[in-house]
């Protein structure tokens, strides 16, 4: 039990001013062609989403987002939506993407090991990263209104 | 073990160059219950997984730790898991240590780690993390166009507590060599895996065509096979258009268990949140199952959303047997501050010896003024089978006055014969979450919460009941 104690006292001292980068990543799309973050991150920021198709926050949050892409995509901004559904809902991924208009590019990433690269272990999480693929801005679930908290983000990273 | 880990907590505390980043990730749950059979009294219990990463540049090093302590010293452990070195880059990446990979959509070998899922058997009652792993390495390289990929690894046994040794709990040992390679926006990859346990070794292909053939169209085909024993066929159809989209899904699975059950077919049947649903989903019988599923979108000019869903799963056990469900779901915003979803599901299940199934319900969830929100839901299951016709319901409502706290409450309540030995059983439980920044939350429970058999991210595994008091520190740094 001791070492439970002297772990939670590591904890609660660790420094928490450590900002996150994206090392990179190489991940599938819908079509199962293997995709390079390199070849879809924004020119000056890049925002990812992580998201399900059982996720009933991530199904509210993706109308807004995909608003939000469309509008800020010639300033620089690129959208990215990282699917964690496992092989059982991986075929429904593609039809809801075209269904829902999705216009920015969904990779697929069934095991989880970008959200664990990032400790991420909730659906959806947000992400902004800039130009360096530092984290500047993270966001967990979405309620309504969230999305004026999204754009006000963007704006202050562009 | 114990070297190890304090050596793994004085290189991070000790490494800080301006190019390294230390991250730490944490769940810590305490209980003071039981199960509401078990008549002995309630008892404290203490779980906690902390995991440290340290990366520079292209490398990462990251370790857990995962330790559980009860009065019982039989069920107590402290576990070094998780361990592992990775390096990446966009042309190549490897990982040594503890590994995730699935093969061919999991039909050959499927790993998983569902965050903040805690596992605890009857037989051995004591918590643990609920993942499956392969102990070993792998690697990945671009080379053109191609992507080449190979492992090799012990998967882990994730029914046996960390009380039990690891030679115990990874018997098998998986060689794995694939290949991906784009041609005119398809994408064929191949895959070969080599199973031994006790110096035999089983040999298991398989290949896959992923693409659109025609406009709004694509074709998957699996195929794996060890001489006439074993084999597994999975396909599916994409159909979209602007706002309707339909997947249409077949699957064959003959005597298809690999070793200690380390890959995860597709099921083809829909993983639903809502509880009566999720409780009573079918789970597949890869000895012997074949069927289909069809889902089908329609996104409504006012953003509503409409789901069909129709499942059929056949099993050969002691005679054929025909699993059949039907799902409706429509959500919409029925005025501003307004969310409502619905949905009716019929089913006929003759595993669970269920001749009908029918279960409906509404969720609605409703911005109040000064943007706190009201969550009300409703589920309600009708199932006749041999004993009896019996029911099972769900009342729930939840408020969260801001986005730092959410409150709920809920109620259960079932007449099946085969889980309750009463005319009817009620679970009352309630809770909440704080979440005091966006690095610290904290989640409590009171009451009692029913368990059962749960699917998450297309595992399924049994959730014990529980009743008493917890608390979740979750923390990610």
């Amino acid at each position: 039990m001791a070492k439970f104690w002297a772990l939670m006292l590591f904890i609660l001292v660790a420094n928490n001013g450590f900002t996150q980068t994206l090392r990179g990543f190489s991940l599938p799309d819908i079509k199962n062609l293997t995709v390079n973050f390199d070849e879809v991150k924004g020119e000056k920021i890049t925002v990812i989403d992580f998201w399900a198709t059982w996720c009933k926050p991530c199904m509210k949050a993706i109308p807004k987002l995909s608003q939000l892409s469309s509008k800020y995509r010639s300033k620089g901004v690129q959208f990215i939506g990282i699917n964690g559904d496992g092989p059982r809902n991986m075929a429904k991924v593609g039809p809801l993407v075209r269904a829902l208009q999705i216009d920015y590019t969904i990779l697929l990433d069934p095991d989880l090991t970008l959200m664990q690269d990032l400790n991420i272990s909730t659906f959806p999480t947000l992400l902004i990263l800039n130009q360096e693929h530092k984290i500047i801005w993270r966001h967990e679930g979405f309620v309504e209104g969230d999305e004026r908290l999204i754009e006000e983000a963007i704006l202050n990273s562009l | 073990m114990k070297l190890w880990i304090y050596s793994f907590l004085l290189f991070l505390c000790g490494i800080q160059t301006g190019k390294s980043q230390i991250r730490l990730q944490q769940l810590t749950e305490a209980q003071f219950g039981n199960l509401p059979t078990d008549t002995s009294t309630f008892f404290p219990s203490l779980y906690n997984r902390t995991q440290l990463s340290f990366q520079i540049k292209k490398i990462k090093l990251s370790a857990a730790i995962q330790q559980y302590y009860t009065p019982y010293s039989s069920r107590n452990y402290l576990q070094l898991q998780q361990v592992q070195l990775d390096y990446y880059s966009s042309k190549f990446s490897f990982q040594l240590g503890h590994i995730y990979q699935t093969v061919a959509r999991g039909i050959l070998l499927r790993t998983f780690e569902i965050p903040g899922a805690l596992f605890e058997e009857l037989s051995f009652r004591s918590r643990q993390q609920f993942y499956r792993d392969l102990l070993g390495g792998q690697f990945r390289w671009k080379i053109k166009n191609v992507t080449l990929k190979g492992l090799f690894g012990q998967p882990l046994i994730n029914t046996l507590p960390p009380t039990f040794k690891d030679e115990k709990r990874r018997l098998e040992k998986l060689a794995y060599l694939g290949f991906n390679y784009p041609i005119n926006k398809h994408a064929v990859e191949g895959n070969i895996l080599a199973n031994t346990i006790r110096q035999t070794t089983e040999w298991l292909g398989a290949i896959s065509l992923t693409g659109p053939v025609l406009p709004f169209i694509q074709y998957t085909g699996i195929w794996s096979s060890n001489g006439k024993e074993k084999k597994a066929f999975y396909a599916n159809i994409n159909i979209s258009f602007p706002k309707m989209g339909f997947t249409i899904e077949y699957k064959d699975y003959q005597n298809f268990v690999l070793g200690s059950s380390f890959n995860e077919p597709p099921a083809l049947v829909k993983e639903h949140n809502y509880r009566v649903l999720n409780r009573m989903t079918h789970i597949p019988i890869p000895q012997s199952e074949k069927g289909y599923q069809i889902e089908a979108i329609f996104l409504f000019d006012d953003l509503s959303l409409l789901t069909l869903n129709h499942a059929t799963a056949i099993n050969q056990i002691g005679g054929k047997q025909v699993y059949r469900e039907y799902f409706l779901e429509y959500q919409k915003e029925l005025k501003s501050g307004i969310d409502t979803k619905v949905f009716i599901n019929y089913a006929i299940d003759p595993i669970q010896l269920q001749t009908l199934r029918l279960s409906g319900g509404i969720y609605s969830n409703i911005v109040l003024a000064g943007g706190s929100t009201l969550d009300l839901e409703w589920e309600y299951q009708r199932f006749d089978n041999p004993i009896q016709t019996g029911f099972n319901q769900y009342y729930g409502i939840g408020f969260s006055p801001s986005n730092h706290f959410s409150s709920f409450f809920n109620i259960e309540a079932s007449s099946d014969q085969l889980l309750i030995n009463q005319p009817y059983k009620l679970w009352i439980g309630g809770g909440g979450k704080i979440k005091i920044s966006n690095n610290h939350s904290i989640t409590f429970f009171a009451g009692e919460r029913r368990g059962g058999p749960a699917c998450t991210a297309g595992i399924c595994y049994n959730v014990l009941d529980f009743k008493g008091f917890e608390i979740r520190w979750k923390s990610a740094i």
